[in-house]
Parts: structure tokens; sequence; C-alpha cells
């Protein structure tokens, strides 16, 4: 049997605010991508389909990552919204 | 962290209140001022589209925001000859006038200096893990990133 990936997810700024978590574990399938992540926190978080058809940047374990990046075990996966510091 | 000598890099992400003229300390190292040094400070601004600002709220994301602000000093130290560069960033809550952001640059004359200070300040604003919001009388709001900033963040492409 294969098991499954737990991921710690972290979400910032207004895209925390929107489903009301900054941190989550989730469980993936193995080789799952970012793009699978969404479908799954969808799931679970419906008000997060909005807030991902917007602009949503994203990061595994603190580096920049695309949409069809695969999901290393028991990474950190972050999504946020385009930054605004300085 | 040193690199080679006359190269330091020092950043900072702080909670508390920023000392300006403590943090403006290169003069008192010989090796990191030889020439020429630029400071940017930046403050929160009272008023936002005629809005007074209660306050201005800044997160981000440790770990993530150091490194990437480590990555945008070497990539500074590729396009220009500098030695001491000094990164300090306000992260909580912050009142109008307060310090958000000090930004020094050493280098042996002052184009270097001016040159790599206004890089970091474009990276910082634009593509470094820090979001804004915005605290008035009539709510909160997130700050989202300015075309200004976005062009001025493409010419350095």
């Amino acid at each position: 049997m294969v098991h499954g990936n737990e991921i710690k997810v972290l979400f910032f700024a207004s895209l925390s605010e929107v489903i009301n978590t900054k941190e989550l574990s989730i469980t993936v399938e193995p080789r799952s991508t970012i793009t699978q992540l969404q479908s799954l926190l969808c799931q679970r978080f419906p008000e997060l389909e909005e807030a991902f058809s917007q602009t949503t940047l994203i990061a595994i374990n603190q580096t920049m990552c695309e949409l069809e990046t695969e999901i290393p075990e028991q990474a950190e996966v972050a999504f946020f919204p385009p930054m605004s510091g300085g | 962290m040193n690199n080679k000598k006359g190269e330091h890099n020092s950043i900072l992400i702080s909670e508390l209140p920023l000392d300006t003229q403590a943090i403006m300390s290169f003069g008192h190292d010989p090796h990191l001022s030889q020439g020429a040094e630029v400071w940017f400070v930046g403050r929160v601004r009272p008023n936002s589209d005629s809005e007074k600002v209660n306050q201005l709220y800044l997160e981000h994301y440790p770990g993530m925001t150091e490194t990437s602000i480590q990555q945008h000093i070497e990539n500074a130290r590729q396009r220009w000859c500098i030695e001491g560069c000094k990164v300090v960033h306000r992260v909580g809550f912050i009142s109008p006038g307060e310090a958000i952001v000090v930004v020094g640059v050493s280098s042996l004359h002052r184009k270097e200096s001016f040159q790599a200070a206004d890089y970091l300040m474009d990276h910082l604003k634009s593509c470094t893990p820090f979001w804004k919001k915005e605290i008035t009388d009539s709510g909160e709001s997130w700050i989202e990133i300015k075309e200004s900033d976005r062009q001025s963040l493409l010419s350095w492409n």
C-alpha cells in the first residue's frame, strides 16, 4: 500500500483571512502537484476557489514554484497574494 | 554575514520600533565605510487616498523573507561594487511616522551605493514576502502592488 504524503500548508495575508486559517496539515497522494493540492483544499474550503482564481503565488519549502510542480515528501507549501513590502 | 573583506551583509526583521540612528552605524567600522554611504528610511504615511491611516500592519514569511533579501543583496553585489549592505524591516503593527524599512549601502563611490539602495528598495517592495494592510476608520484593506512599482522592478531587467 502506498502511503500518502503529509504536508504542511501555510496561508498568508488576505488568503489566510479568507479561510481564517494560517496553517494546516493535509495528506496528498504521492507525486501530487500544486494544482491537485488546490483542488483538495477547495473541497475543504470552497471560499478558496475565488481566491485561487486571482493571482496567487506559491512556494514549496520557501522557494517559489509553479502549479505543475510536484510536491515533495513532507513539504511546506505556502500560498500568498502578490507581495507588498517596503 | 561576512563574505570577502569589506563585504558585509546585515539583515534584520523586527517587531520592535526601529532605532534608525543606531542602525546607521557603518561609519563605526572602517572596513564597511570606505567613501560613500547611502541610507534610505521608509516611514508610514499619515494619509492614504485622503483618508487618515491609523496603523499599518505588516506580515512576513519568517525564513523565506530573510532568504529572499539575502538573494536580492547577492544580486546587487553582482551588478555593483558595493561593500556594506544593511536591510532592516519592521513587521507587525506600525504607527504613522514610524520607520518601516531602513536600507543602507556603502561603496567607494556614491553612484554604486545610490543604485544598489534603489535596486534593493524596488525588490523589497514587490518581490520579498511582505504584505501590508492599512487600518483606517473605515476599515482594513490589504495594499496591492502598484503599477508604478511593477514598472520600477522591470526597469532593472
